[in-house]
C-alpha cells in the first residue's frame, strides 16, 4: 500500500489506545452536531441535539474549567516575570505569528498550491501535491539555519553545517520518494 | 432596549448574505482535504506531541528552578539528555503537524455565520491563544535551537509562559472538539476522494512523512549514530573545540583574560570548617577521577565525553563541609543569568560530580571552561558551570 492509495477502511490502523476514548469523548453545546466542513457550513437553524451522556458533558465542562485555569496561570506568570518576558513585545510576537499565518502565509500557500497543481491531472497530480507540501515545510524549517541568523564569530560550533547542501539533500530525498510513487501510479493507471 | 438586543442577536446569528463575500463564500475552499477527518487525525497527533513537549519542557524548568518539593536525581546519568532530546525532537516534528492541521481547518476561520451563540463565540475565542501560542512556541523554539533571537524578551521565560497558556487552550480545545475527533476516526469516511488528487490518507502520509524526515535530518545532534544524517541539525555533536559544541564561548562570557590569570584560585567557602583557596597546581596534585558523562544542552544537542578532575565530594570533605549540603558553583564570568548553578544534595555528593580540569585526555579548552569546570551526571548543560572559581557550601 503506497501512501497515495485511496483510503480503505479495513486496514486503517488505530494508534490511539482504547482508554484515550474516555478522556476525549466529550463535546460542548452544538459543536458536536456540526457536519463535515466540505458539506458547507452547518445551518444555524439546525436542531440542537441534547447530550445523552451527562458524564461526557460534565467531563467537557471540567476540561474547559481546568483549561481556563491553566491559561490564567500562564498569563499571570507572563506578567509576574515581566522583566524577563517583556509582555508588550511578547504579545506582538504571539499575535504576530497568528496574523502572519492566517492572513498572509495560508492564503499564499492556497493560491500557490492551486496554481501549481491546477493543471496537473492524472498519475502525477497527487505526488506533485505531496512533494510540494513536504518541500515547503522542510524549506521553512531549514530557513533560519540556511540564512545563518544564529551565526556567531565568537562561537564557530553554532550552525557548523552547510545548510544549502543539507536542504538540497533533504529535498532530494523528498523528490526521490515522490518520483517512485509517481512512477508506481503511472504503472497502475496504465493497467 | 430588549428589542435592540434581540435585533443584534438576530443579526449576529443570521447576518445578511450581502456580507458573505470572498473567503466567506460557500465553497470558497474546494479541496476535500479540508476535512474534519484529516483535522482529527492531525489533532490527535498534535495533542500527543504537544503534551510530550510540555511535560519534558516543564521537567527541564523544574530542574533549573527547583521548588522545595522537587529534587532531581543524579542518576541515571543520561536521563536529562533523553528528556531534552525528546523535547526538541517532538517540537521539530510538531511543525509539519501544526501546519497540516491549520491548513485542514483553515476554511473554518471563514465560517458563516461567524458566531452562532455565546458558547460558540467562546469556543472560537479560545482558538486565538491555541493557534497563536502553538505558532509562537514552535517558532521561538526553532529559532532558539539555532541560537537566533530576533526579540528582546528572555527566551526561556517567554517560551515558558506561552507553554502554559497554550496547554490551557489545548485542554479547552479537547473539551470542545474531542468528541468530533473520536467520532471521525471511528466512523467510515463519508466523502469520496477526488479522482486523481491527493487522498486524505496521502495527505496524512505526506505530513507524517515530513515530520519523520525532519526528525531524521535533525536528531543526529543528540543521537550519535545518526549524526551523519544530520543534514539540517543546528549543531553537530562532534564539531567544536576538542570535538564537541559550545553554547557560550569564553569571548561571549568575557572571561578570556580572567581564565588565564596565574593568580586563579578555586575557593571552597560558606558552610565549611576550613575554607579553601586552591591554585591550579594544587588542584592538579589532588587525586584525579575519570568520569564518562554526557553534556546535554537545553537546545537539544548532547554528546558523551571523558572528563578528568577532582571530585566535588572530596573538596567538600577537605573543607570540612557537612554531609548533606547543597553547593553553589560560581563562575569567573562577571555577569549573565547562568554564571552560577546549584548542586542539590544528591548531585553534590555524587562520586562522578567533578571539578574537571581535562576532557578527552587534554587540558580543557578555554571555551569548555578552562581552568576548571563543573561536570556532573544528569544535569542540563547550562548548569555545568564553566570557569568555576568558587564553591559556596549552602
Amino acid at each position: 500500500v503506497t501512501p497515495s492509495d485511496p483510503p480503505r477502511d479495513h486496514d486503517q490502523s488505530d494508534p490511539i489506545p482504547e482508554d484515550a476514548g474516555d478522556g476525549a469523548e466529550v463535546g460542548v453545546g452544538d459543536e458536536a452536531t456540526e457536519s463535515e466542513i466540505d458539506n458547507g457550513p452547518p445551518s444555524s437553524a439546525g436542531p440542537v441535539v441534547e447530550f445523552r451522556d451527562p458524564f461526557a458533558t460534565n467531563l467537557a465542562r471540567a476540561f474547559a474549567i481546568i483549561g481556563s485555569g491553566v491559561m490564567v496561570f500562564g498569563v499571570l506568570g507572563l506578567f509576574h516575570s515581566a522583566s524577563r518576558t517583556h509582555p508588550g513585545q511578547w504579545v506582538r510576537w504571539w499575535l504576530g505569528g497568528l496574523v502572519v499565518h492566517d492572513l498572509i502565509v495560508a492564503p499564499l500557500v492556497i493560491a500557490f498550491g492551486a496554481f501549481m497543481i491546477g493543471r496537473a491531472r492524472g498519475w502525477w497530480r497527487a505526488p506533485l501535491q505531496g512533494g510540494l507540501i513536504a518541500t515547503g515545510i522542510v524549506t521553512l524549517v531549514a530557513w533560519p539555519f540556511l540564512r545563518g541568523y544564529g551565526l556567531n564569530p565568537d562561537n564557530p560550533s553554532v550552525l557548523p553545517g552547510n545548510y544549502a547542501w543539507g536542504l538540497a539533500g533533504t529535498l532530494a530525498i523528498i523528490w526521490s520518494i515522490t518520483a517512485v510513487i509517481a512512477w508506481r501510479r503511472r504503472g497502475f493507471s496504465r493497467n | 432596549m430588549v428589542r435592540v438586543l434581540k435585533r443584534a442577536r438576530t443579526a449576529i446569528k443570521a447576518p445578511s448574505d450581502e456580507l458573505r463575500r470572498g473567503p466567506f463564500r460557500d465553497g470558497a475552499f474546494s479541496s476535500y482535504l479540508h476535512s474534519e477527518r484529516v483535522a482529527s487525525w492531525l489533532g490527535i497527533a498534535l495533542g500527543i506531541s504537544f503534551v510530550t513537549c510540555f511535560a519534558t519542557g516543564l521537567l527541564s524548568h523544574l530542574i533549573q528552578h527547583p521548588p522545595s518539593w522537587f529534587t532531581w536525581p543524579a542518576r541515571p546519568a543520561g536521563l536529562y539528555r533523553i528528556t531534552q532530546g525528546i523535547h526538541v525532537a517532538t517540537g521539530v516534528a510538531s511543525i509539519p503537524l501544526l501546519l497540516g492541521k491549520l491548513w485542514a481547518v483553515y476554511p473554518r476561520l471563514w465560517q458563516w455565520p461567524p458566531v452562532r451563540s455565546v458558547l460558540h463565540a467562546l469556543e472560537r475565542a479560545s482558538l486565538i491563544p491555541l493557534v497563536a501560542g502553538s505558532i509562537f512556541l514552535l517558532f521561538t523554539g526553532l529559532a532558539n535551537i539555532g541560537l537566533w533571537y530576533p526579540w528582546d524578551f528572555f527566551f526561556p521565560a517567554g517560551h515558558y509562559s506561552a507553554a502554559w497558556i497554550t496547554i490551557g487552550a489545548l485542554i479547552i480545545h479537547v473539551a470542545a472538539k474531542g468528541s468530533i475527533a473520536m467520532r471521525e476516526i471511528r466512523n467510515r469516511p463519508t466523502t469520496k476522494p477526488e479522482s486523481d488528487g491527493l487522498s486524505r490518507r496521502g495527505f496524512l502520509a505526506t505530513i507524517f512523512g515530513t515530520a519523520g524526515l525532519l526528525t531524521v535530518v535533525t536528531v543526529g545532534q543528540t543521537v550519535g549514530p545518526l549524526k551523519r544524517l544530520a543534514l539540517l541539525a543546528p549543531r553537530r555533536p562532534d564539531v567544536g573545540p576538542q570535538g564537541f559544541p559550545v553554547n557560550q564561548s569564553a569571548a561571549e562570557a568575557n572571561v578570556t583574560e580572567l581564565a588565564v590569570d596565574p593568580n586563579y584560585r578555586l575557593l571552597v567557602s560558606g558552610n565549611v570548617a576550613r575554607p579553601l583557596a586552591l591554585s591550579l597546581d594544587e588542584l592538579r596534585s589532588m587525586p584525579q577521577t575519570v568520569a564518562e558523562l554526557p553534556i546535554a544542552c537545553v537546545e537539544g544537542w548532547s554528546t558523551s565525553q571523558t572528563w578528568r578532575g577532582i571530585r566535588v565530594t572530596d573538596l567538600l570533605d577537605r573543607a570540612g563541609a557537612p554531609a548533606n549540603v547543597r553547593v553553589r558553583a560560581e563562575s569567573l564570568q562577571p555577569g549573565g543569568l547562568y554564571r552560577a548553578s546549584v548542586l542539590n544534595e544528591l548531585h553534590a555528593r555524587d562520586p562522578d560530580t567533578l571539578i574537571a580540569l581535562e576532557v578527552g585526555g587534554d587540558t580543557l579548552h578555554i571555551d569548555h571552561g578552562y581552568p576548571a569546570r563543573l561536570i556532573g551526571p544528569n544535569r542540563p548543560g547550562v548548569q555545568q558551570t564553566k570557569w568555576v572559581t568558587e564553591l559556596v557550601v549552602l
